[in-house]
């Protein structure tokens, strides 16, 4: 049909037009390429952290040594790409003025960067109700509203800064929902993470303003190491945003994020996700590598975490945002877009691990796959012995532009309790000739006619996003599909 | 318990058996089969590192010791009497993994139409005996290759429908049997195919290793029902290929209700647009019952229709496993791919793994799949007795209802009786948990 | 308005409109009547723009201006709109966002400013209303599980906001009862105007009732082999097609 031939020549020529690929011009403090104990103890030294916190380090890096040696990269995913030289990757890299007392301090460039993305560093933020604290690369350089976050008793600072001023709670909770061990990826980020985020709320406290952090991958060849870690205390709330956008590369970056959340007793934490890395050209070159270990624990009865996911960007995703039920009443929830254009591979999903009684989880996943991309859905519900009364429900659509890509789901199901109540349901469609016709017929461009039609088949998961995230995420669907049409 | 690792047990017994074996005086049978021992050597028995084996392990088979069983098993007639089909068949009796001419009976066929028992194939052994593919997957059915002492072949020309059904009954004590089928329909040729798995009821180890290979050619239609019902010791793990013809129809029913770990693994490929493929099946597990149906419906041509219904009744300590793979190829378009499967988990220690896999490399195509997983529905156990039937019997009532949807796939008739009456007997031989 | 001339058509290599010529001017009414299989509903999809449907030989000018390079939107922006025999499901998508993007989309043609929401809502409400179509279908996704009856209504309803000087009506009337019928009648009553024009598709009579044409055309095998006056309408529903269609083969 000549339209969907139309179709896919636009949504390819879509990749030529990455909006968000610039380059800031600052001097990084640039730590040689390569990997050994000298790397992890020169980052752990720069950061002047305590002796716990470089044993620990050391620790993840021993077993990083043993992980690469035995069993190497995870290779069960549906994605594939050239082996990764671990000894070709800047483990450290940070802005060079450090020490800032006020925003005047940022280097202007830092902030035009900042500016051209959107992001409301300023006296915006107030309006907006948005405190951020921005990761460039790899270290803090602004933390806003502290103050007033301060005087409700809420930490939100830089991981760097936790490991200093509050070791007893970094002590405590880093690594207890993501073991040190994990998985490869996750191992690695524990023996060189860089920076990150670190929050506490403490009980009863209702957080009044979305917490967010965007990230950038600047320096070429820097390994990001996120690390954040968030903490909701008894009868808390927080609404955590994160968003990404990196500057245009030709070569691979490797990202490999660790999130962990930890949710007491009546709690509840939503995390949402807008990703849009660079992607890599049309012909797959470049983009970011994205091996990312995202979880979170209900460790409190009635407890409850949300993630939402908007993944639009990277070459490659590896991401499956989990929770673990271990409260009793306690709900996991997942809304994800994923949507892979040109050459892109994303492989991604949740596990939900119900363990308390009637532990409650829903999973809505949407996948689109448009040019040569694959778009795989992995995910796991297990519903162990003692999680009496235990519910899922999970839905997973994939739709497909065009007939050179690939939409799939896998859905591991693993039941041991018979008073659980287990759904799953998986659809396949595409965008049809008729709905892009009705669409015209009415007016509608054949770019405006696929941005509406996937925005609908995307609709449950961003009406999940906080407001000003719903608005960017829509806009970001439509940029990465733009053109699929005409 | 004997000395002799596992792998070498079963070489002992290869070569033990191998001079009569069916196909041994051909040297290219015999060396068919010495290639194929070599190759289960170096696969190994599947484990868990391999994704399709996930859920399922065979590691228990080591710690037997097993050799091949002498011909004369000795059977319960009466026994066998009850699992045969009570109407005309065409009846093929195994026992302990070789035809018994006595307790069979092929009755008149029609021209063009070759139903033999393997041992009697003559050339159409080395047929039977062509590797399954050349991955780990199938170590075991390269294991059968080297070891099949008999088997079914159905050979039907061009247009030749079979008036009743083939009966394909295995009974014996319980041992190390090695059963290989080869079953072909040419264009618009017509079967039904009863296969059924049955041991003598004591509990036992035994080893069931089947392999089938189904080709249904263009325009021609088979139903395949499978029955596996064995003792709680025995093992049984069977592969079946199948490939369908432009237009052809398969219609697959697998009942299974028993054994200690019982997996039917199923590879079917369209050959031809037009083609449709209806695979459903019922798992009855109780006891320390593990039992999996792995599925692999490969759409490598456009305009097929597949549909998979599978449904699962799990108590005591019962473990089932789902897999449905779908594979939709790039350019198989007009590709409408339906799955679905639910299970009822009866008590506390059931469990139940699920995996059905979409993989669309198409987008003009109608696919989903749909599980669900829970326990007899409350208000319907309610309402039953609310109206005076008592818990026990309401229990019965809605999982004979449950059960009855596959069953009812069966077609009309004698056949479907045999499958419900297989069916209610699982039923009712315990009062299912309350 | 709308001038067609001698146009051919084909669909996957197949001959359907063999030389239709037929003019309709401003603030006319013409139905095509005729029956299954004569290219009435092809001759839809070619005016609106429909891949797949190749116009072989011919011309079409709508307001003087040839469509045959036009996309789809751009004939749709030009005042052209199609009220579809199978309207398209669009899941997901909220009635009222669909109609908000293609108003605005017309009215960005006409070099006109976004009607804003309030205005929309509005004007949305008001015009159902007159179709006695209820509210809540502005939050419904567009014709997701409609039945017959209210997806014509919405066809109807959609048209009514758009305001197109040309309606092109296909079996608008075919899933509705005589209630309906009536209503969506006077909906496409209530737009017509010395400005605006319509081609009514249909395989009875009964919707010309209410929607009284100008002039009738007979369609049969891919050409207009009868054309008269309403009581032309009247003939075919008495006596059928096939005395038309000998007539004109003799």
């Amino acid at each position: 049909m000549a339209a969907n031939a139309q179709t896919i020549e636009t949504v390819e020529g879509l990749a030529g037009d990455y909006k968000y690929g610039f380059v800031t011009d600052i001097e990084s403090e640039l730590l040689p390429k390569g990997l050994s104990e000298d790397t992890v103890r020169f980052i752990s030294a720069k950061k002047e952290e305590p002796q716990w916190m470089l044993d620990w380090r050391l620790r993840a890096y021993k077993a990083w040594l043993r992980m690469a040696k035995e069993k190497g990269e995870p290779g069960w995913a549906k994605v594939s790409y050239p082996e990764i030289d671990f000894q070709d990757i800047h483990y450290y890299s940070a802005p060079k003025k450090k020490t800032l007392k006020s925003l005047d301090e940022v280097d202007p460039e830092l902030l035009a960067t900042y500016e051209k993305l959107g992001i409301p560093l300023k006296e915006r933020e107030i309006l907006a109700g948005v405190a951020v604290d921005a990761v460039f690369d790899s270290v803090s350089v602004a933390t806003t509203f502290k103050g007033k976050l301060k005087d409700m008793g809420i930490i939100f600072c830089s991981m760097s800064e936790a490991v200093r001023e509050h070791p007893e709670l970094v002590q405590k909770y880093l690594g207890s929902v993501v073991p040190v061990t994990d998985n490869f990826y996750a191992t690695l980020n524990s023996a060189v993470f860089s920076d990150g985020s670190f929050v506490y709320v403490p009980p009863g406290v209702r957080c009044p303003m979305e917490l967010s952090t965007y990230f950038r991958i600047n320096e070429a060849k820097t390994g990001q190491f996120e690390r954040t870690l968030l903490i909701c205390d008894k009868g808390a709330y927080v609404s955590y945003l994160e968003g990404c956008t990196a500057p245009m590369r030709d070569e691979n970056q490797l990202h490999a994020a660790v999130v962990e959340l930890v949710c007491m007793e009546d709690a509840e934490i939503r995390y949402a996700t807008v990703q849009n890395w660079y992607p890599g050209d049309k012909n797959g070159k470049g983009g970011i590598y994205n091996f990312v270990t995202k979880r979170g624990a209900c460790r409190g009865a009635r407890s409850k975490i949300s993630w939402t996911q908007v993944e639009t960007g990277s070459a490659i995703t590896w991401k499956y945002p989990s929770v673990i039920l271990q409260g009793d009443d306690s709900v996991g929830e997942f809304y994800s877009v994923a949507v892979a254009n040109n050459a892109q591979q994303a492989d991604t999903g949740t596990k939900m691990i119900h363990m308390g009684k009637n532990t409650k989880s829903t999973i809505i996943s949407k996948g689109i796959s448009a040019g040569r991309a694959q778009n795989t859905y992995r995910g796991l519900v297990r519903v162990m012995p003692g999680a009496a009364g235990a519910r899922n429900y999970s839905q997973c659509d994939s739709l497909l532009i065009g007939d050179r890509c690939g939409g799939h789901t896998v859905p591991y199901i693993e039941v041991k309790n018979r008073s659980a109540k287990v759904e799953h349901e998986a659809t396949t469609s595409r965008i049809s000739d008729d709905q892009l016709f009705y669409c015209r017929q009415r007016g509608l461009s054949e770019e405006d006619a696929v941005s509406t039609i996937v925005n609908g088949f995307c609709k449950e998961v961003l009406q999940k996003l906080p407001m000003e995230f719903a608005v960017e995420a829509q806009k970001l669907l439509g940029v990465s599909l733009e053109g699929s049409v005409g | 318990m004997s000395a002799l690792p596992f792998v070498e047990q079963l070489a002992g017994a290869y070569r033990a058996a191998a001079s009569s074996l069916p196909g041994a005086k051909t040297p290219a049978v015999a060396a068919r089969r010495d290639a194929a021992l070599e190759a289960f050597r170096r696969l190994g028995l599947p484990n868990h590192k391999l994704e399709s084996w996930k859920f399922t392990g065979l590691n228990a088979l080591e710690r037997q010791s097993w050799s091949l069983p002498a011909n004369d098993g000795g059977i319960d007639a009466a026994r066998l009497k009850a699992a045969a089909l009570t109407a005309d068949s065409h009846r093929l009796v195994f026992v302990n993994g070789r035809f018994d001419a006595a307790a069979s009976m092929i009755g008149a066929l029609p021209k063009g139409a070759t139903l033999l028992p393997l041992s009697q194939a003559g050339d159409a052994v080395q047929d039977a005996l062509v590797a399954a593919g050349d991955d780990r997957t199938v170590s075991l059915s390269e294991l059968n290759a080297a070891l099949a002492s008999d088997g079914v072949v159905l050979l039907l020309d061009d247009g030749v429908q079979l008036d009743r059904p083939v009966e394909i009954l295995n009974f014996g004590t319980p041992a190390l049997v090695n059963l290989r089928h080869l079953i072909r329909l040419g264009r618009h040729a017509q079967a039904t195919v009863l296969e059924s798995y049955r041991d003598g009821g004591i509990a036992q180890p035994g080893w069931s290793n089947v392999f089938a290979r189904v080709a249904v050619g263009e325009g021609a239609r088979l139903t395949h029902i499978r029955l596996q019902g064995e003792n709680p010791e025995a093992y049984h793990a069977a592969l079946g290929r199948v490939s369908i013809g432009a237009g052809a129809h398969y219609a697959h029913v697998s009942v299974q209700a028993g054994a200690a770990l019982a997996r039917h693994e199923l590879h079917v490929a369209f050959a031809g647009s037009n083609a449709t493929a209806d695979i459903q099946g019922l798992v009855l597990a109780r006891g320390k019952a593990h039992l999996d149906h792995t599925l692999f419906l490969h759409h490598a041509v456009p305009e097929c229709r597949s549909n998979q219904l599978f449904k699962h009744v799990v108590d005591d300590e019962g473990h089932a496993v789902f897999q449905g793979g779908i594979r939709v190829a790039p350019h198989a378009q007009k590709t409408d791919a339906q799955q679905l499967s639910r299970t009822l988990l009866l008590a506390d220690r059931a469990q139940i793994d699920t995996k059905p896999e979409l993989e669309i490399l198409a987008d003009d195509v109608k696919c989903s799949h749909g599980a669900s997983i829970g326990d007899v529905d409350a208000q319907q156990m309610f309402y039953m007795q609310a109206r005076g039937i008592p818990a026990h019997e309401a229990r019965r009532l809605l999982l004979s209802g449950f059960a009855h949807e596959v069953v009812s796939a069966v077609p009309e008739g004698a056949l479907r009786d045999h499958v419900e009456g297989f069916v209610e007997a699982w039923l009712a031989e315990k009062g299912v948990a309350a | 308005m709308l001038e067609i001339k001698n146009l051919h058509a084909t669909v996957d290599g197949k001959d359907i409109l063999r030389g239709i010529n037929l003019t309709i001017n401003p603030g006319e009414v013409h139905a095509i009547m005729g029956p299954n299989g004569s290219g009435k509903s092809t001759l839809s999809y070619v005016l609106a723009g429909r891949d797949g449907y190749e116009v072989t030989q011919g011309d079409i000018l709508f307001n003087g201006r040839s469509l045959l390079g036009l996309e789809p939107e751009e004939r749709a922006r030009e005042g052209l709109f199609l009220a579809f025999q199978y309207p398209v499901e669009i899941p997901g998508v909220a009635n009222a966002t669909f109609l908000r993007s293609a108003v605005n989309a017309v009215r960005k043609h006409k070099g006109l400013a976004d009607m804003d929401a309030m205005t929309f809502l509005k004007t949305a409400k008001a015009k159902m209303k007159q179709l006695q179509m209820d509210e809540k279908f502005l939050q419904r996704a567009v014709n997701m599980g409609f039945s017959g009856g209210e997806k014509k209504r919405n066809e109807v309803f959609q048209m009514l906001m758009l305001e197109p000087t040309l309606a092109i009506l296909d079996e608008t009337d075919s899933g509705l009862d005589i209630d309906a019928l009536k209503i969506v009648a006077e909906g496409v009553n209530a737009l017509r105007s010395p400005e605006r024009s319509a081609l009514v598709i249909t395989h009875y009579q009964r919707l010309l009732d209410y929607i009284v044409p100008d002039v009738v055309h007979v369609l049969a095998g891919g050409r207009i082999i009868k054309t008269g006056g309403k009581e032309l309408a009247l003939e075919l529903e008495a006596k059928g097609y096939a005395d038309v269609i000998a007539a004109d083969a003799a």
